[in-house]
């Protein structure tokens, strides 16, 4: 089956304007609209720019606009989308660099702001190669939100984002409540601090349109929810904080008699 | 830890405006069910305004407007990213306003109970 595809050019060297060009591409089936852009440039324009790497859904390179809703390219596949017009675009709330490439430092920028990473005292004395404790259920109540590939879906499709672009946005505030709530972490009270000024948390409108767009199932519209909780219940006093995780003890081993000892280090 | 505490109040404010503006349509509008027909005719409303139960909920629910009113349209104001300088500005004044409304409304309320 052939469909028409219509690709959002943008050069600023040469115009400050957007324009579209359009192809004719033959679609098979389980093709993906990553598939179909491999092939316009390989066959038809080369010069056509777009970012992609994994081809699997993994790391979030390809996300688009594809027939106006916010995308993974190399998840979805065009027949699904279309039988007649394909429409390609660059992710809405994010700056355009280059036909459809947006600029990320600016999304990356305030998922620093949050500190996306665990805040530990006594992080410089724990073991680098040992072990912290965690619970299934501790792992469980964060899991879900530590599948964030990255990809800016989530930002493209917040309303606030499209009006505000000082807001944290979805995928930041998802990201400070996945760290805040794994029990390894005792940074809350500084993310909270960082969630909750000026353009932050208070900001979203409850829309749920992150979650429904966000190609791996994090729901950040859901962790926004429970961040905001957990803040009214620290903020009031009615949730103690609570000391992070220790670590585990190094495991005693008895080997058996005829294994032999493992080589000394190398590198010492 | 402010921001969250002034959101929850914003929150806090709304869930009580809900009760009060049920109660506020209903004497209005359901009065005639308890025997008072012209609930605002002057005599009605006086009448109302002695009554410390009435005293207690004007108070409450002009806090309650004012101040998730003014939450909210300084949340719209927000959004237009004004810059941190004249979101500053326009915080104060809100406070400012509101305090002014409460103030004025508090006064009128207290008066009209006293009379």
């Amino acid at each position: 089956m052939k469909i028409k595809v219509k690709v959002s050019r943008f050069d600023p060297d040469k115009s400050p304007e957007r324009y579209f060009s359009e192809y004719e591409l033959e679609v098979s089936e389980g093709m993906t609209v990553l598939d179909g852009l491999i092939w316009l440039k390989e066959n038809a324009d080369p010069t056509i720019s777009f970012r992609y790497s994994c081809r699997m859904g993994v790391c979030g390179s390809c996300a688009m606009m594809i027939n106006s809703y916010p995308h993974l390219a190399c998840h979805t596949q065009i027949l699904e989308i279309t039988k007649s017009v394909l429409v390609l675009e660059p992710l809405c709330n994010h700056a355009n660099v280059r036909d459809l490439i947006c600029d990320f430092s600016a999304f990356f920028e305030k998922h620093r702001t949050i500190k996306p990473h665990l805040l530990r005292e006594d992080a410089e004395k724990l073991d680098l190669t040992g072990e912290i404790s965690q619970t299934p259920q501790e792992l469980e109540s964060y899991l879900q939100f530590s599948y964030c590939i990255k990809c800016g879906i989530c930002v493209a499709a917040c309303p606030t984002c499209a009006t505000d672009k000082e807001y944290l946005g979805p995928q930041a505030l998802a990201q400070a409540y996945r760290y805040t709530q794994d029990s390894r972490d005792a940074g809350g009270d500084k993310r909270i601090e960082a969630a909750a000024e000026g353009h932050g948390i208070h900001h979203c409108h409850y829309a749920g349109a992150c979650s429904e767009a966000c190609p791996k199932g994090v729901d950040p519209a859901f962790a926004i929810q429970l961040f905001r909780k957990q803040m009214v219940l620290r903020s009031l006093g009615l949730k103690e904080t609570r000391p992070p995780a220790g670590e585990m003890p190094p495991m005693t081993l008895n080997p058996k008699p005829n294994i032999p000892k493992p080589p000394e280090p190398t590198i010492k | 830890m402010n921001s969250v505490r002034c959101w929850f109040l914003f929150l806090l404010a709304g869930l009580i405006l809900f009760f009060i503006m049920a109660a506020h349509m209903a004497t209005f509008h359901l009065s005639h069910f308890f025997g008072i027909h012209e609930p605002l005719s002057y005599d009605s409303v006086m009448a109302r305004s002695q009554q410390a139960l009435f005293l207690i909920f004007y108070l409450i629910g002009l806090s309650a407007a004012v101040y998730h009113g003014l939450y909210g349209f300084r949340r719209i104001l927000m959004e237009l990213s004004l810059g941190r300088s004249l979101e500053k500005l326009v915080t104060a004044g809100l406070c400012v306003a509101g305090s002014v409304m409460v103030l004025v409304g508090m006064a009128a309320t207290v008066m009209a109970f006293l009379q």
